[in-house]
């Protein structure tokens, strides 16, 4: 009689107290701002690896640099896990002052891409057309990935603001196909890094690195073998990783408490008329907050996913211990 | 002849397709051409998938469809949208650039990641439910699910979890990847091949 009772107990939660339980172990890390720190792979380290090797290759031949390229291949419905990965490679490049060439690969992310690219340039005043440049939509897909094999500029004739990219952007006389690139990374929520893999390193050697979202990351653990995926960025985890690298480098770099350093970076600066900068060279309280606090969006969404992982095994422990007490219940009548 | 000409069409350029890959010098010579044919022909589909979606909407709505408030939101949402974005792409300086960056930043961007996030609470609720050790294979993957749901958030004594998640994905979860993507591969190679010979007819609809 008690064993059914027990088990009939811990068969029957109700829907809606597991929803509100997960709910407020999800906001509570969340709200308190705990961050979590990750132990470090190896498939995250051998990109932080790839850009530095390239950071090096610039030193070393400052007439014949490289740039890296970042393909937005995400919605905002993969952002918590796709946009901290994207913050943290953007902020590693621009730190070590390589050029990074940027464009879509799905229409939500246009707008998105643009925005991310554009503030984290401005953390380290770097200029539109010169050490940076965003080309739009590359749709479609299959065109756009051949196009880099030649001169991207037949694909992407005009960048996102719909400037000739033949004349208007020093970048892109430099920059504009595989053999210029040192490193092509596809960050996606979609099977678009496949995509890339298939034609960016399969047709032209170009070497592929990947941030994808957890759930896709299994897909991608064979090329990793293979050896066609530099490295993999894997859900909030990889993110966290490379977050974790990115911040070291940062305070080893810039050598000053981040506030500060952000405060002080555009103080006595005068924008020319022809600002040539697709932002504001100054930085209001929330643009500073929102900077420091993308800074380590990975790790507090870690701590968060850290107790939805414990909360779920938890629930399955539950369920099996009835099952279990079910099953024995059942056999003894 | 409606299938007739299509099927050739397909066919003479699946084989330009062949040649131009098998040929380093046609390649160069030729391959931007072809780029920019098929951007031109791919822009084509974003105009008739727009019409298709006004279409399928504008019958929900004459038929009076119990689900028609939807198709008015997503007319709203299409004509908003699209407005916005096309003035203020044009006039970067302008209210309507705002707009459209307010819609996107503050109304497309959370319904967009409040749909993804709701997998947690689906997932909590559905693991209690299914998630049961009835057998030895689902026992086993009960296991390696809990391995790897502590190995991605391992720290301190948990850390043998850590290794263990990383022996899971590297060893067992590429071998079964490798076997399904070769499967994959094949599939798309034989199917490619039938569509080029005119064997596989499917894709032009119709039925037969």
């Amino acid at each position: 009689m008690n064993l059914k009772k027990i088990s009939e107990f811990l068969l029957n939660f109700k829907k809606k107290y597991i929803y509100l339980v997960m709910f407020v172990l999800i906001s509570t890390p969340l709200v308190l701002k705990r961050t979590q720190k990750t132990y470090e792979t190896k498939e995250v380290k051998s990109i932080y690896q790839k850009i530095e090797e390239i950071y090096q290759h610039n030193q070393d031949n400052p007439e014949d640099k490289l740039a890296i390229f970042i393909s937005v291949d995400f919605a905002p419905s993969t952002k918590a896990e796709c946009d901290p990965m994207m913050n943290a490679m953007l902020r590693h490049a621009f730190l070590r002052d390589i050029p990074v060439l940027g464009w879509a690969g799905v229409p939500q992310g246009i707008d998105y891409g643009l925005e991310r690219f554009n503030t984290i340039a401005k953390e380290y005043n770097k200029k539109y057309g010169e050490d940076y440049i965003y080309l739009g939509y590359a749709y479609p897909f299959l065109q756009a990935a051949l196009s880099l094999g030649t001169d991207v500029r037949i694909f992407s004739s005009t960048d996102y603001y719909g400037k000739d990219t033949y004349d208007n952007y020093p970048i892109m006389e430099k920059f504009n196909n595989y053999n210029k690139l040192g490193l092509f990374t596809s960050i996606t929520g979609t099977s678009l890094a496949e995509g890339w893999i298939q034609y960016a390193n399969g047709l032209f050697n170009q070497e592929v690195a990947a941030g994808v979202t957890a759930v896709n990351a299994s897909r991608l653990y064979p090329f990793l073998q293979s050896g066609q995926l530099v490295g993999m960025m894997g859900g909030l985890k990889g993110a966290a990783e490379y977050e974790q690298m990115v911040e070291r480098l940062e305070k080893k770099e810039i050598k000053k408490d981040i506030k500060n350093y952000l405060s002080g970076l555009y103080k006595n600066y005068e924008a020319p008329e022809d600002n040539p900068r697709k932002y504001d060279t100054s930085y209001t309280k929330t643009e500073l907050l929102k900077s420091i606090n993308s800074r380590k969006m990975a790790r507090q969404g870690m701590a968060a996913q850290k107790i939805a992982h414990f909360y779920v095994i938890a629930l399955i422990i539950i369920a099996n211990i009835g099952y279990l007490l079910k099953k024995r219940y059942e056999s003894r009548r | 002849m409606k299938r007739k000409y299509p099927m050739i069409l397909t066919f003479i350029f699946g084989m330009i397709g062949l040649f131009l890959k098998a040929s380093p010098i046609l390649n160069e010579k030729f391959v931007d051409y072809l780029l920019l044919w098929t951007a031109a022909i791919s822009s084509f589909a974003v105009i008739y998938s727009t019409f298709n979606v006004v279409k399928h909407h504008i019958l929900k709505i004459r038929k009076k469809h119990r689900d028609m408030m939807y198709s008015y939101v997503t007319f709203v949402g299409i004509l908003l949208m699209g407005v916005t974005g096309f003035v203020g792409h044009y006039f970067p300086q302008s209210n309507w650039k705002l707009l459209y960056d307010n819609l996107y930043q503050f109304v497309r961007t959370p319904l967009d990641a409040t749909m993804f996030s709701l997998l947690a609470f689906y997932i909590s609720s559905a693991a209690y439910r299914a998630f049961r050790a009835r057998e030895w294979q689902a026992t086993m993957l009960l296991i390696a699910g809990f391995i790897v749901m502590l190995g991605r958030v391992a720290t301190g004594p948990l850390m043998i979890f850590a290794d263990i998640t990383n022996w899971i994905m590297l060893v067992p979860t590429t071998a079964v990847m490798r076997a399904i993507m070769i499967g994959v591969g094949l599939g798309i190679t034989s199917t490619s091949i039938k569509i080029i010979l005119g064997i596989e007819t499917s894709y032009l609809g119709g039925g037969k």
